[in-house]
Protein backbone atom coordinates (compact mmCIF):
# COMPACT_ATOMS: atom_id res chain seq x y z
CA UNK A 1 0.00 0.00 0.00
CA UNK A 2 1.33 3.42 -0.98
CA UNK A 3 0.62 5.25 2.28
CA UNK A 4 1.20 8.76 0.92
CA UNK A 5 -1.17 8.25 -2.00
CA UNK A 6 -3.82 6.57 0.14
CA UNK A 7 -3.54 9.36 2.71
CA UNK A 8 -4.37 11.92 0.00
CA UNK A 9 -7.31 9.85 -1.24
CA UNK A 10 -8.72 9.38 2.23
CA UNK A 11 -8.26 13.06 2.96
CA UNK A 12 -10.20 14.00 -0.20
CA UNK A 13 -12.96 11.61 0.85
CA UNK A 14 -13.16 13.08 4.37
CA UNK A 15 -12.95 16.64 3.06
CA UNK A 16 -15.93 16.00 0.82
CA UNK A 17 -17.88 14.61 3.74
CA UNK A 18 -16.93 17.14 6.41
CA UNK A 19 -16.14 20.27 4.49
CA UNK A 20 -13.53 21.49 6.94
CA UNK A 21 -9.91 21.00 6.01
CA UNK A 22 -8.82 20.63 9.65
CA UNK A 23 -11.57 18.14 10.51
CA UNK A 24 -10.78 16.13 7.37
CA UNK A 25 -7.11 15.99 8.32
CA UNK A 26 -7.93 14.97 11.89
CA UNK A 27 -10.22 12.18 10.73
CA UNK A 28 -7.73 10.95 8.09
CA UNK A 29 -4.97 10.80 10.67
CA UNK A 30 -7.22 9.07 13.19
CA UNK A 31 -8.16 6.40 10.62
CA UNK A 32 -4.50 5.77 9.78
CA UNK A 33 -3.50 5.76 13.45
CA UNK A 34 -6.15 3.09 14.16
CA UNK A 35 -4.98 1.07 11.17
CA UNK A 36 -1.39 1.11 12.38
CA UNK A 37 -2.34 0.44 15.99
CA UNK A 38 -3.19 -3.11 14.88
CA UNK A 39 -6.21 -5.22 14.22
CA UNK A 40 -6.58 -4.43 10.52
CA UNK A 41 -7.75 -7.12 8.09
CA UNK A 42 -5.67 -8.79 5.41
CA UNK A 43 -3.47 -6.85 3.04
CA UNK A 44 -5.97 -6.69 0.18
CA UNK A 45 -8.74 -5.26 2.36
CA UNK A 46 -6.69 -2.51 4.02
CA UNK A 47 -8.08 0.24 1.83
CA UNK A 48 -11.69 -0.82 2.39
CA UNK A 49 -11.00 -0.96 6.12
CA UNK A 50 -9.60 2.58 6.03
CA UNK A 51 -12.58 3.93 4.10
CA UNK A 52 -15.11 2.30 6.42
CA UNK A 53 -13.23 3.60 9.48
CA UNK A 54 -13.05 7.07 7.94
CA UNK A 55 -16.76 6.98 7.10
CA UNK A 56 -17.64 6.07 10.70
CA UNK A 57 -15.30 8.71 12.07
CA UNK A 58 -16.82 11.30 9.74
CA UNK A 59 -20.28 10.35 11.02
CA UNK A 60 -19.06 10.74 14.63
CA UNK A 61 -17.49 14.06 13.78
CA UNK A 62 -20.64 15.21 12.02
CA UNK A 63 -22.72 14.40 15.10
CA UNK A 64 -20.24 15.96 17.51
CA UNK A 65 -19.61 19.27 15.78
CA UNK A 66 -21.66 21.49 13.58
CA UNK A 67 -20.37 20.73 10.11
CA UNK A 68 -18.99 23.63 8.16
CA UNK A 69 -20.54 24.15 4.76
CA UNK A 70 -18.21 22.91 2.06
CA UNK A 71 -16.54 25.96 0.58
CA UNK A 72 -15.98 25.88 -3.13
CA UNK A 73 -12.40 24.82 -3.78
CA UNK A 74 -10.61 27.73 -5.28
CA UNK A 75 -9.05 26.61 -8.52
CA UNK A 76 -5.33 27.02 -8.93
CA UNK A 77 -4.27 29.99 -11.07
CA UNK A 78 -3.10 27.66 -13.85
CA UNK A 79 -6.39 25.70 -14.00
CA UNK A 80 -7.49 25.16 -17.58
CA UNK A 81 -10.89 26.26 -18.87
CA UNK A 82 -11.77 22.60 -19.39
CA UNK A 83 -11.08 21.83 -15.71
CA UNK A 84 -13.16 24.83 -14.64
CA UNK A 85 -16.08 23.61 -16.74
CA UNK A 86 -15.72 20.14 -15.26
CA UNK A 87 -15.76 21.53 -11.71
CA UNK A 88 -18.86 23.57 -12.43
CA UNK A 89 -20.61 20.54 -13.90
CA UNK A 90 -19.58 18.44 -10.88
CA UNK A 91 -21.03 21.03 -8.53
CA UNK A 92 -24.44 20.51 -10.16
CA UNK A 93 -24.55 16.84 -9.10
CA UNK A 94 -26.06 15.74 -5.78
CA UNK A 95 -23.76 15.13 -2.78
CA UNK A 96 -24.03 11.35 -3.22
CA UNK A 97 -23.27 11.55 -6.94
CA UNK A 98 -20.27 13.78 -6.27
CA UNK A 99 -18.98 11.32 -3.68
CA UNK A 100 -19.33 8.38 -6.04
CA UNK A 101 -17.59 10.23 -8.88
CA UNK A 102 -14.82 11.35 -6.54
CA UNK A 103 -14.16 7.87 -5.19
CA UNK A 104 -14.55 5.94 -8.42
CA UNK A 105 -12.95 8.23 -11.01
CA UNK A 106 -10.89 10.87 -9.19
CA UNK A 107 -9.54 8.59 -6.44
CA UNK A 108 -9.69 5.64 -8.86
CA UNK A 109 -10.96 3.20 -6.25
CA UNK A 110 -12.31 -0.25 -7.01
CA UNK A 111 -16.05 -0.81 -6.89
CA UNK A 112 -15.60 -3.02 -3.78
CA UNK A 113 -13.87 -0.17 -1.91
CA UNK A 114 -16.57 2.31 -2.96
CA UNK A 115 -19.27 -0.15 -1.89
CA UNK A 116 -17.61 -0.66 1.51
CA UNK A 117 -17.19 3.07 2.09
CA UNK A 118 -20.67 4.07 1.02
CA UNK A 119 -22.50 1.08 2.48
CA UNK A 120 -24.07 0.30 -0.92
CA UNK A 121 -24.10 -3.00 -2.74
CA UNK A 122 -21.64 -3.42 -5.62
CA UNK A 123 -24.53 -3.46 -8.06
CA UNK A 124 -25.89 -0.19 -6.65
CA UNK A 125 -22.44 1.38 -6.94
CA UNK A 126 -22.18 0.31 -10.60
CA UNK A 127 -25.65 1.59 -11.39
CA UNK A 128 -25.48 4.90 -9.53
CA UNK A 129 -21.94 5.70 -10.67
CA UNK A 130 -22.89 5.10 -14.28
CA UNK A 131 -25.96 7.32 -13.86
CA UNK A 132 -23.87 10.06 -12.17
CA UNK A 133 -21.30 9.91 -14.96
CA UNK A 134 -24.00 10.19 -17.59
CA UNK A 135 -25.51 13.18 -15.74
CA UNK A 136 -22.08 14.81 -15.58
CA UNK A 137 -21.52 14.20 -19.30
CA UNK A 138 -24.85 15.78 -20.18
CA UNK A 139 -24.15 18.74 -17.89
CA UNK A 140 -20.84 19.32 -19.65
CA UNK A 141 -22.45 19.10 -23.07
CA UNK A 142 -25.10 21.63 -22.04
CA UNK A 143 -22.38 24.05 -20.97
CA UNK A 144 -20.50 23.78 -24.24
CA UNK A 145 -21.19 26.69 -26.57
CA UNK B 1 -18.00 13.86 -25.16
CA UNK B 2 -17.36 10.13 -24.80
CA UNK B 3 -17.45 8.53 -21.34
CA UNK B 4 -13.88 7.26 -21.71
CA UNK B 5 -12.65 10.80 -22.32
CA UNK B 6 -14.65 12.09 -19.36
CA UNK B 7 -13.17 9.43 -17.05
CA UNK B 8 -9.67 10.42 -18.18
CA UNK B 9 -10.42 14.08 -17.44
CA UNK B 10 -11.73 13.19 -13.98
CA UNK B 11 -8.61 11.12 -13.24
CA UNK B 12 -6.43 14.08 -14.21
CA UNK B 13 -8.52 16.64 -12.28
CA UNK B 14 -6.42 18.52 -9.75
CA UNK B 15 -8.16 18.17 -6.39
CA UNK B 16 -6.85 20.13 -3.40
CA UNK B 17 -4.83 17.85 -1.17
CA UNK B 18 -3.97 17.94 2.53
CA UNK B 19 -1.46 20.23 4.16
CA UNK B 20 1.87 18.77 3.08
CA UNK B 21 3.85 19.66 6.20
CA UNK B 22 1.21 18.19 8.53
CA UNK B 23 0.87 15.10 6.39
CA UNK B 24 4.63 14.46 6.33
CA UNK B 25 4.99 15.02 10.08
CA UNK B 26 2.17 12.54 10.71
CA UNK B 27 3.47 9.88 8.32
CA UNK B 28 6.99 10.17 9.76
CA UNK B 29 5.66 9.40 13.23
CA UNK B 30 3.78 6.30 12.11
CA UNK B 31 5.08 2.83 12.97
CA UNK B 32 5.75 0.45 10.05
CA UNK B 33 2.63 -0.87 8.33
CA UNK B 34 1.27 -4.11 9.82
CA UNK B 35 1.93 -7.20 7.73
CA UNK B 36 -0.16 -10.37 7.56
CA UNK B 37 1.38 -13.73 8.54
CA UNK B 38 1.14 -15.04 4.99
CA UNK B 39 2.86 -11.96 3.58
CA UNK B 40 5.62 -12.23 6.19
CA UNK B 41 6.21 -15.90 5.30
CA UNK B 42 6.20 -15.17 1.57
CA UNK B 43 8.50 -12.20 2.09
CA UNK B 44 10.93 -14.19 4.21
CA UNK B 45 10.89 -17.07 1.70
CA UNK B 46 12.69 -14.68 -0.63
CA UNK B 47 15.53 -14.31 1.89
CA UNK B 48 16.19 -18.04 2.12
CA UNK B 49 19.39 -18.72 0.21
CA UNK B 50 18.94 -20.02 -3.36
CA UNK B 51 21.39 -22.80 -2.45
CA UNK B 52 18.99 -24.01 0.25
CA UNK B 53 16.11 -24.16 -2.24
CA UNK B 54 18.39 -25.78 -4.83
CA UNK B 55 19.58 -28.49 -2.39
CA UNK B 56 15.99 -29.19 -1.29
CA UNK B 57 14.73 -29.38 -4.87
CA UNK B 58 17.76 -31.46 -5.90
CA UNK B 59 17.22 -33.99 -3.11
CA UNK B 60 13.56 -34.45 -3.98
CA UNK B 61 14.28 -34.58 -7.73
CA UNK B 62 16.97 -37.22 -7.11
CA UNK B 63 14.60 -39.28 -4.94
CA UNK B 64 11.88 -39.06 -7.60
CA UNK B 65 14.31 -39.89 -10.42
CA UNK B 66 15.84 -42.87 -8.61
CA UNK B 67 12.34 -44.05 -7.66
CA UNK B 68 11.32 -44.08 -11.32
CA UNK B 69 14.50 -45.87 -12.39
CA UNK B 70 14.30 -48.48 -9.64
CA UNK B 71 10.63 -48.73 -8.64
CA UNK B 72 11.29 -51.63 -6.24
CA UNK B 73 13.69 -49.48 -4.20
CA UNK B 74 11.74 -46.22 -4.49
CA UNK B 75 10.49 -46.14 -0.90
CA UNK B 76 13.70 -46.73 1.01
CA UNK B 77 15.75 -44.59 -1.39
CA UNK B 78 13.34 -41.67 -0.82
CA UNK B 79 13.46 -42.40 2.90
CA UNK B 80 17.28 -42.27 2.90
CA UNK B 81 17.48 -39.07 0.87
CA UNK B 82 14.97 -36.86 2.71
CA UNK B 83 17.29 -36.28 5.73
CA UNK B 84 19.41 -34.10 3.45
CA UNK B 85 16.40 -31.87 2.78
CA UNK B 86 15.81 -31.69 6.54
CA UNK B 87 19.44 -30.61 6.95
CA UNK B 88 18.78 -27.50 4.85
CA UNK B 89 15.82 -26.57 7.09
CA UNK B 90 17.88 -27.01 10.25
CA UNK B 91 20.84 -25.12 8.82
CA UNK B 92 18.59 -22.20 7.84
CA UNK B 93 17.57 -21.64 11.47
CA UNK B 94 21.18 -21.08 12.49
CA UNK B 95 22.04 -18.75 9.63
CA UNK B 96 21.79 -15.53 11.65
CA UNK B 97 24.16 -16.87 14.31
CA UNK B 98 26.54 -18.22 11.66
CA UNK B 99 26.96 -14.76 10.17
CA UNK B 100 26.94 -12.91 13.52
CA UNK B 101 23.70 -11.08 12.64
CA UNK B 102 21.55 -12.06 15.65
CA UNK B 103 21.77 -8.73 17.48
CA UNK B 104 21.13 -6.72 14.35
CA UNK B 105 18.14 -8.88 13.40
CA UNK B 106 16.71 -8.57 16.91
CA UNK B 107 16.64 -4.82 16.48
CA UNK B 108 15.16 -4.93 12.97
CA UNK B 109 11.52 -4.30 12.04
CA UNK B 110 10.74 -8.01 12.13
CA UNK B 111 12.54 -9.52 15.14
CA UNK B 112 14.77 -12.55 14.86
CA UNK B 113 12.02 -14.73 16.32
CA UNK B 114 9.45 -13.74 13.68
CA UNK B 115 12.00 -14.08 10.92
CA UNK B 116 13.16 -17.51 12.12
CA UNK B 117 9.56 -18.71 12.45
CA UNK B 118 8.60 -17.36 9.04
CA UNK B 119 11.57 -18.99 7.34
CA UNK B 120 10.97 -22.30 9.12
CA UNK B 121 7.34 -22.05 8.02
CA UNK B 122 8.21 -21.28 4.39
CA UNK B 123 10.79 -24.05 4.10
CA UNK B 124 8.71 -26.52 6.11
CA UNK B 125 5.68 -25.86 3.91
CA UNK B 126 7.70 -26.34 0.72
CA UNK B 127 9.20 -29.57 2.10
CA UNK B 128 5.79 -30.81 3.18
CA UNK B 129 4.42 -30.33 -0.35
CA UNK B 130 7.45 -32.13 -1.83
CA UNK B 131 7.17 -34.94 0.77
CA UNK B 132 3.50 -35.45 -0.11
CA UNK B 133 4.42 -35.52 -3.80
CA UNK B 134 7.21 -37.99 -3.12
CA UNK B 135 4.97 -40.21 -1.00
CA UNK B 136 2.35 -40.24 -3.76
CA UNK B 137 4.91 -41.01 -6.47
CA UNK B 138 6.95 -43.65 -4.66
CA UNK B 139 4.19 -46.28 -4.59
CA UNK B 140 3.56 -48.78 -1.80
CA UNK B 141 0.55 -46.95 -0.34
CA UNK B 142 0.44 -43.23 0.39
CA UNK B 143 0.17 -43.46 4.19
CA UNK B 144 2.80 -46.19 4.62
CA UNK B 145 5.28 -44.48 2.30
CA UNK B 146 4.54 -41.17 3.97
CA UNK B 147 5.54 -42.62 7.33
CA UNK B 148 8.74 -44.14 5.88
CA UNK B 149 9.70 -40.80 4.38
CA UNK B 150 8.60 -38.46 7.16
CA UNK B 151 10.28 -40.38 10.01
CA UNK B 152 13.90 -39.96 8.83
CA UNK B 153 13.09 -36.39 7.74
CA UNK B 154 11.94 -35.47 11.25
CA UNK B 155 14.79 -37.41 12.89
CA UNK B 156 17.38 -35.55 10.81
CA UNK B 157 15.59 -32.26 11.47
CA UNK B 158 15.64 -32.98 15.22
CA UNK B 159 19.36 -33.79 15.29
CA UNK B 160 20.19 -30.89 12.97
CA UNK B 161 18.24 -28.38 15.06
CA UNK B 162 19.87 -29.61 18.27
CA UNK B 163 23.29 -29.31 16.66
CA UNK B 164 22.64 -25.81 15.28
CA UNK B 165 21.28 -24.65 18.65
CA UNK B 166 24.26 -25.93 20.62
CA UNK B 167 27.13 -25.24 18.23
CA UNK B 168 27.80 -21.79 16.86
CA UNK B 169 29.01 -20.86 13.40
CA UNK B 170 29.98 -23.34 10.72
CA UNK B 171 30.42 -26.12 13.29
CA UNK B 172 26.65 -26.25 13.66
CA UNK B 173 26.25 -26.55 9.90
CA UNK B 174 28.79 -29.40 9.71
CA UNK B 175 27.10 -31.15 12.63
CA UNK B 176 23.69 -30.83 10.88
CA UNK B 177 25.22 -32.31 7.71
CA UNK B 178 26.70 -35.11 9.82
CA UNK B 179 23.29 -35.75 11.41
CA UNK B 180 21.69 -35.97 7.96
CA UNK B 181 24.37 -38.39 6.76
CA UNK B 182 23.95 -40.46 9.94
CA UNK B 183 20.18 -40.68 9.48
CA UNK B 184 20.57 -41.55 5.79
CA UNK B 185 23.10 -44.26 6.74
CA UNK B 186 20.67 -45.59 9.32
CA UNK B 187 17.98 -45.83 6.62
CA UNK B 188 20.36 -47.82 4.39
CA UNK B 189 21.11 -50.08 7.37
CA UNK B 190 17.39 -50.50 8.07
CA UNK B 191 16.82 -51.45 4.45
CA UNK B 192 19.57 -54.09 4.70
CA UNK B 193 17.94 -55.37 7.90
CA UNK B 194 14.60 -55.61 6.01
CA UNK B 195 12.95 -53.08 8.28
CA UNK B 196 10.77 -51.58 5.48
CA UNK B 197 8.22 -54.39 5.79
CA UNK B 198 4.57 -54.40 6.96
CA UNK B 199 5.61 -56.46 10.03
CA UNK B 200 7.73 -53.61 11.34
CA UNK B 201 5.35 -50.81 10.41
CA UNK B 202 4.12 -50.30 13.98
CA UNK B 203 7.74 -49.54 15.02
CA UNK B 204 7.93 -47.00 12.24
CA UNK B 205 4.72 -45.40 13.49
CA UNK B 206 6.11 -45.27 17.01
CA UNK B 207 9.34 -43.75 15.73
CA UNK B 208 7.38 -41.15 13.75
CA UNK B 209 5.33 -40.07 16.77
CA UNK B 210 8.49 -39.87 18.90
CA UNK B 211 10.42 -37.95 16.23
CA UNK B 212 7.51 -35.54 15.70
CA UNK B 213 7.19 -34.84 19.43
CA UNK B 214 10.92 -34.34 19.93
CA UNK B 215 11.25 -32.18 16.82
CA UNK B 216 8.38 -29.99 18.02
CA UNK B 217 10.14 -29.65 21.38
CA UNK B 218 13.39 -28.78 19.64
CA UNK B 219 11.66 -26.06 17.58
CA UNK B 220 10.23 -24.61 20.79
CA UNK B 221 13.69 -24.58 22.35
CA UNK B 222 15.11 -22.85 19.28
CA UNK B 223 12.41 -20.19 19.45
CA UNK B 224 12.91 -19.79 23.18
CA UNK B 225 16.59 -19.23 22.57
CA UNK B 226 15.82 -16.22 20.37
CA UNK B 227 13.59 -14.88 23.18
CA UNK B 228 16.47 -15.22 25.64
CA UNK B 229 18.67 -13.34 23.21
CA UNK B 230 16.23 -10.44 23.11
CA UNK B 231 16.28 -10.27 26.94
CA UNK B 232 20.07 -10.18 27.03
CA UNK B 233 20.27 -7.27 24.59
Amino acid sequence: MDIEREYDKLYRYCRRRLGSREQAEDVTQEAFARYFAGGPPGEGRALRWLYVTARNLCADEYRRRKPEPLPPDLPAPDTSLEDLALRQALARLTAEEQELILMRYVNQERVSAVAAATGMSRFAVYRRTAAALEKLRRALEEDEP
Amino acid sequence: MRKKELKARLAALAVPGPDLARKRAFLRALPPAPVSHLRLILGQAGYIRPLTWAVSAGVFALALGLGRMFPADAVWVASALTPFAAMTAAAETGRSARHGMEELELAARFGLRSVALARMGALGLAHLILLILLAAESGGGFFRTGVYILTPYLAADLLGLAAVRRLRGREGLYAAAGAAALTAGLCVGLHSARAYTPDNFRWWLLALVLAAALTGREYLKTIRKTEELSWSL
